[in-house]
Order: C-alpha cells, then sequence, then structure tokens
C-alpha cells in the first residue's frame, strides 16, 4: 500500500477548498478498501496443524512383529505443500498412553517425529513411507529431504508425554513438508500411538 | 502501538488570532493523517484483530475415568479458548459391539490452561454431541506459548468408546 499523495498547502497558501477535498477524498479513499494487511504491523498469523493420535509401529507390509529382526519402519504422518511462503516454528509430539499392549516407548525404542522439506519435483511420491536402513542414522536425512526440526520421545507416563522443539525454518510456496516418524535407540522396535502437531506461521492472504 | 495522528484544531472564522484556519494547518493535518497509512497496527487501529483456529480433531479412545492426557499443545500465538466439542463414537477394537457409555459410565473430559481449568463435558450418550462453552470463562485466554492439555480428569464407572475432541478458539493475528 502506498500512502496517500496529497497536494501541499503552504501557509502563505490561499485556502483552496477543492483542494482541501482532493486531500481528503484520497485519504478516504485509502481507508474505503485499499488498507493492505501487507502493508500493517503484524501482517501474520500462526496456527497449529493437528495430526492424530496415529499408531506408529510395525508395518505388516515391511517387517512381521514378534520376529527377532523387525524394526519399526519408518513413515510420514503428515504431508503436505506449502500453500505460500511460511515459517515452520515448532514441532510438537503428544505420545498418548492408553495403556495398550501395543506400547512400547523408552530410551532403547524411542520415537523420533521429524519435520522435513523437499522441493516438489521431488518430495511428493516418496514422501509417505521410507525403507530407510537400520544401520541409518535417523537424524540423518535422505535426499532430497531436508531437516527442518524434530521431537524425540523417549520416556513413557501414565498421563502421556508431550515433547517439543523450536525449528523457525522457512519453507517456500509449493515446497513439500512431512512429518516423518522414525524409530530410534538401541532396539528400535518402538510402538506408539502420537498425536503431531505443527506451529507454523504465514502471511495474512496476499 | 502505532501512534494516532495529532490533528490540530482551527476555527472557522478566518484571521483568528490563536487558531487560524490557514492552509499549512489544514495540509498539516492531511499529511498526518495521510502519514498513518504504514504504520497502523493490527492489534490497535484494526477492529476484529483475530482468526477462529479449530485445534484437532483427535479421536482416542476413552477407556478409563483415572487422570490420563489425552493432549497437549502450545499456544501459537495468544489465544483465547472457545468451545470444547466432545462426539462420542461407539468403536472400539474396530467394532461397534463392545462400547460402553451411559449415565453410570462416562468420564469427564476436561481442557486445562496451563494447571486451570477452563471447561469440562461428560458425555453420558453415544448419539449425542456434547459442547461446552469457555467464552465466559475468566481462564479462557491463554499466553503465547503457555502449554495446553485435554485430559480425563474423572468419572463413574467403566466406559469404554472412542470421543473425537475438538476445540475452538481465537487467536491474534501476530508478526
Amino acid at each position: 500500500m502506498a500512502k496517500p499523495i496529497i497536494k501541499k498547502l503552504s501557509a502563505a497558501s490561499f485556502l483552496d477548498g477543492s483542494v482541501v477535498y482532493e486531500n481528503d477524498a484520497r485519504i478516504g479513499g485509502e481507508i474505503a478498501g485499499n488498507v493492505e494487511i501487507s502493508d500493517l504491523s503484524e501482517p501474520r498469523s500462526r496456527y497449529n496443524i493437528t495430526v492424530g493420535p496415529v499408531y506408529y509401529g510395525p508395518d505388516s507390509t515391511v517387517v512381521t512383529a514378534g520376529t527377532s529382526s523387525w524394526y519399526s519402519p519408518t513413515v510420514s504422518a503428515l504431508v503436505f505443500i506449502a500453500p505460500r511462503d511460511m515459517t515452520v516454528l515448532k514441532i510438537e509430539a503428544f505420545h498418548y498412553s492408553d495403556g495398550g499392549s501395543y506400547d512400547n516407548v523408552d530410551d532403547d525404542n524411542k520415537l523420533l517425529v521429524i519435520a522435513e522439506t523437499a522441493a516438489r519435483a521431488d518430495g511428493v511420491s516418496g514422501a509417505y513411507k521410507e525403507t530407510r536402513s537400520v544401520t541409518l542414522e535417523p537424524l540423518v536425512p535422505v535426499s532430497p529431504w531436508v531437516h527442518l526440526g524434530y521431537a524425540s520421545v523417549d520416556d513413557t507416563e501414565s498421563t502421556g508425554v508431550y515433547t517439543s522443539s523450536d525449528i523457525s525454518k522457512s519453507v517456500s510456496e509449493g515446497d513439500v513438508i512431512r512429518v516423518v516418524l522414525t524409530a530410534a535407540g538401541n532396539t528400535s522396535k518402538t510402538q506408539a500411538e502420537v498425536v503431531v502437531t505443527l506451529m507454523v506461521a504465514e502471511d495474512h492472504a496476499e | 502501538m502505532s501512534t494516532l495522528p495529532a490533528i490540530t484544531t482551527f476555527s472557522n472564522i478566518v484571521g483568528h488570532s490563536e487558531n487560524p484556519t490557514n492552509a499549512s494547518t489544514v495540509y498539516n493535518n492531511d499529511a498526518a493523517l495521510a502519514g498513518a497509512f504504514g504504520s497502523l497496527e493490527m492489534s490497535d487501529s484494526i477492529a476484529n484483530d483475530n482468526s477462529p483456529m479449530l485445534i484437532g480433531p483427535i479421536r482416542v479412545p476413552i477407556v478409563a475415568t483415572s487422570v490420563v492426557a489425552l493432549y497437549r499443545w502450545t499456544a501459537p500465538a495468544a489465544v483465547e479458548l472457545w468451545e470444547l466439542h466432545v462426539s462420542p463414537v461407539s468403536a472400539v477394537d474396530g467394532t461397534t459391539s463392545d462400547s460402553t457409555l451411559s449415565g453410570s459410565a462416562y468420564a469427564t473430559i476436561s481442557v486445562y490452561n496451563a494447571a486451570t481449568l477452563v471447561a469440562s463435558v461428560e458425555p453420558q450418550s453415544l448419539t449425542t454431541s456434547y459442547t461446552a462453552s469457555m467464552s465466559a470463562s475468566g481462564d479462557r485466554t491463554v499466553s503465547d506459548g503457555a502449554v495446553i492439555t485435554v485430559q480425563i480428569s474423572g468419572g463413574v464407572g467403566a466406559p469404554k468408546y472412542h470421543a473425537n475432541i475438538s476445540i475452538l478458539a481465537y487467536t491474534k493475528h501476530r508478526e
């Protein structure tokens, strides 16, 4: 938004009513529907994107629970394309525990909730599942994905475990954002229900 | 807060000795008004400076009446909690035959602003949606960065069902 350009009236000027009217009309015209959001202070919104609770654990198409060799696979709980430039501010993970027998989270069976981004051309088709080598460090991103940040769930409480991590990284409009769930720890046979929350900030509508 | 333009008063009597209505005074007033554009603040100068925000929905099994947290989240900006919605669903273990919810078997589902109870509902029917207004609560205002918890905070008997839970809130625009 440009500021209204008004005509100068100096002290020695004749008080020209038409100029006064024109100046007032320009100011009024800016008020009447021409004030743009982007020119206000605080032009951005923050909000949360929530997913879950989702179950994380053995996928029978990848591993077989109950055998000694299985590890919980890497899967995405959330995939979306950034509708406009945005900043991912925080990732939150809440391990919801209802005492089910499938619950297996501790220091040897961690659940990492990782926010990643990639260019759209590379990102969508392979965004949902990844056959990651168990020997691969889970916090090393697999190309083309770039890590934004992560939260680690590695403890159990009857009342649930809440962890969060500040991120504050920018993502361009059209890029893919995903939240990956992956196992870590000595055993990496993680099973859990988790609620994932992504906090983002973006400009108000253009 | 943005500074509102200072407007000089003047008389409509030409040649008034104290506040002469001269061209430069008129111009200065207009210039002050025009100068305010670009420095208006969302929170101070604009009406309706908040947006609705739906938290959730989450769908969780309700299988206890002891204190169990169902969901925690951090307020992304200053937030006013407005309504709690809970809709029971008769689904447990993939079937509908094992659900229990009645006037003698129900859980209290509550919203906490930090450690302060804001609102609760006690669903007792699988065919009714429950709403608790938080709009009149003195504890509905959540600070930027505060943690909200939805939890089971008590109940009666042994309920067993799935709850779809969402919270309507209003969040301030902000940088």
